[in-house]
């Protein structure tokens, strides 16, 4: 564990759902300690239906823990907010505004005045390549595009972190491909802190500073990885296999 | 226009002729009692006439300004409620008892009562109107705003809105395709009300020219009136839609109400 300053404190993190009348609680989280640095990419890695988005909800404020806290720059998390947004595999983008006003709206509820909102809501939509399509809906655009809006309303907010819930999981690969590269490019620009949750391992190889790999329900933390090979990382490079097959074998005993 | 396509549209529109001959032949040998039955021709001959006469378009512009007002106050009342029920587990689990009872007794039913207490006029068929146009508008936007995807309430939450603007700008444009739908129910029931309104407890428009035409005994009169009523009818609903698609929801593509 570095000896940076936190900015996200994850300590003894428990969850159960209740499954009805009959029968025990289903465990999810087992007690996860994780602390994230400031400007790191962190992927939280595990097998489909171990908990890990659930985890994710948690620190983003959407559900509630158990047992344990959650820690952001030392002040504990309690509910959803700007400073750590969250970006979701099915966009959820609202389909009643346009391009703009979706990545205006969480600016215009902070408080920003119309003028330099304006001027984020541009910039970020040049920082995903999406000019020319601020008026359209989001039923007009293709699902990449879509997630190319989420990903600049996420960013325009500024945010202390920003949480990642599988946001390329629904893409079809090449689109997949193309928008890790883009995100890639926007984290080494603007280092900000990201948490991002998959169970695509090269993905993880590809994007993260570390890898946490969880086991399967209920999930705790089975291994953590650093990925020490230089950026922009080359999918097809021997290091990056070899590295691939590596957490892999860890994500799978 | 191929071969085909003409007789697609013949297939469509075939039943207009058909029907004007039977109808012509019926009125040739059929007698309500000792009047003849009015033929096709004739009805429109005196629809002509009461067309040219002014007094047609008078009865439909009573019927438009009734329907209008009573249809306004309702959806106003019944949106606003709507939402307040909806947003509030509160007010709904006061509130919808109350509503449950009330709401199997038809607008018909009311009408003695309110005929009783009002007598005759704009008053009553208002408030005709306005009940029997509340409900689907009050259901239709509760079941909107009680089923806002949660994927976009969370959303909205991660980026910073607080209650308020999560009502104005998620919670009421998500449910509003299902208000309009009640909208649209709504207005279908208020036109129907206010001709039974009309045939009672108010003295103009259009139910209360057809029910004239009775006691005038004037048989053309009363189905030309009636074909009026529903011509009128389908007209405003085919405009709602057409307002609807074109302005409203633009963003959502291809919605059935």
């Amino acid at each position: 564990m570095t000896l940076s300053k936190a900015i996200i404190r994850v300590i003894r993190l428990k969850k159960s759902f209740s499954k009805g009348e009959r029968g025990e609680p289903l465990k999810v989280l087992d007690g996860i300690d994780l602390s994230i640095s400031e400007g790191e990419f962190i992927s939280i890695l595990g097998p489909s239906g171990c908990g890990k988005s659930t985890f994710l909800h948690i620190l983003a404020g959407l559900d509630k823990q158990d047992e344990g806290e959650v820690y952001l720059d030392d002040r504990l998390i309690t509910g959803p907010g700007p400073d750590h947004t969250m970006i979701f595999q099915d966009y959820s983008l609202f389909p009643w505004m346009t391009v703009k006003k979706n990545i205006g709206l969480g600016l215009k509820a902070t408080g920003v005045p119309p003028e330099m909102r304006e001027a984020i809501c541009r910039e970020h939509i040049q920082l995903v390549h999406l000019e020319g399509f601020e008026d359209h809906y989001p039923h007009e655009l293709s699902g990449g595009m879509k997630q190319r809006v989420a990903i600049a309303r996420g960013f325009a907010l500024n945010p202390r972190v920003l949480f990642m819930d599988e946001p390329f999981g629904a893409l079809d690969a090449q689109t997949r491909v193309a928008l890790q590269q883009e995100l890639i490019r926007i984290f080494t620009s603007t280092r900000k802190t990201i948490v991002f949750v998959t169970h695509n391992v090269s993905e993880a190889v590809f994007l993260s500073d570390r890898i946490v790999v969880c086991t399967k329900r209920p999930m705790k933390v089975k291994t953590i990885f650093r990925v020490e090979i230089e950026r922009p990382r080359d999918r097809f490079g021997v290091s990056f296999n070899e590295f691939c097959k590596q957490v892999a074998q860890v994500l799978d005993v | 226009m191929s071969f085909s396509q003409i007789f697609k549209i013949g297939q469509r529109w075939i039943w207009i002729p058909c029907l004007l001959i039977l109808w012509s032949l019926f009125a040739r040998f059929v007698h309500l009692g000792t009047w003849p039955f009015p033929s096709p021709w004739l009805i429109f001959q005196k629809w002509w006439w009461l067309f040219r006469n002014g007094s047609l378009l008078k009865d439909i512009g009573a019927s438009l300004f009734h329907v209008g007002y009573g249809f306004s106050i309702s959806a106003l009342i019944a949106i606003s409620l709507g939402i307040l029920m909806g947003w509030n587990k509160k007010v709904f689990d006061y509130l919808n008892p109350f509503l449950n009872l009330i709401r199997p007794t038809p607008p018909a039913a009311w009408l003695p009562l309110v005929v009783f207490v009002w007598g005759i006029g704009l008053l009553p068929g208002t408030l005709l109107v306005i009940y029997g146009s509340f409900f689907p508008i009050l259901l239709n936007t509760i079941n909107g705003v009680q089923n806002v995807e949660r994927r976009f309430v969370n959303a909205a939450l991660t980026l910073g809105l607080g209650k308020r603007q999560l009502m104005w700008n998620i919670v009421v444009p998500a449910a509003f395709p299902s208000i309009l739908v009640g909208l649209r129910m709504g207005f279908g029931f208020a036109w129907m009300v206010l001709i039974i309104a009309e045939l009672i407890a108010v003295q103009s428009g259009l139910g209360y020219m057809i029910l004239l035409s009775v006691t005038t005994l004037e048989p053309e009169s009363i189905i030309a009136g009636m074909l009026t009523i529903g011509m009128v009818g389908l007209g405003l609903d085919q405009l709602f839609r057409l307002l609807v698609d074109k302005y409203i929801l633009k963003w959502q593509k291809g919605i059935v109400i």
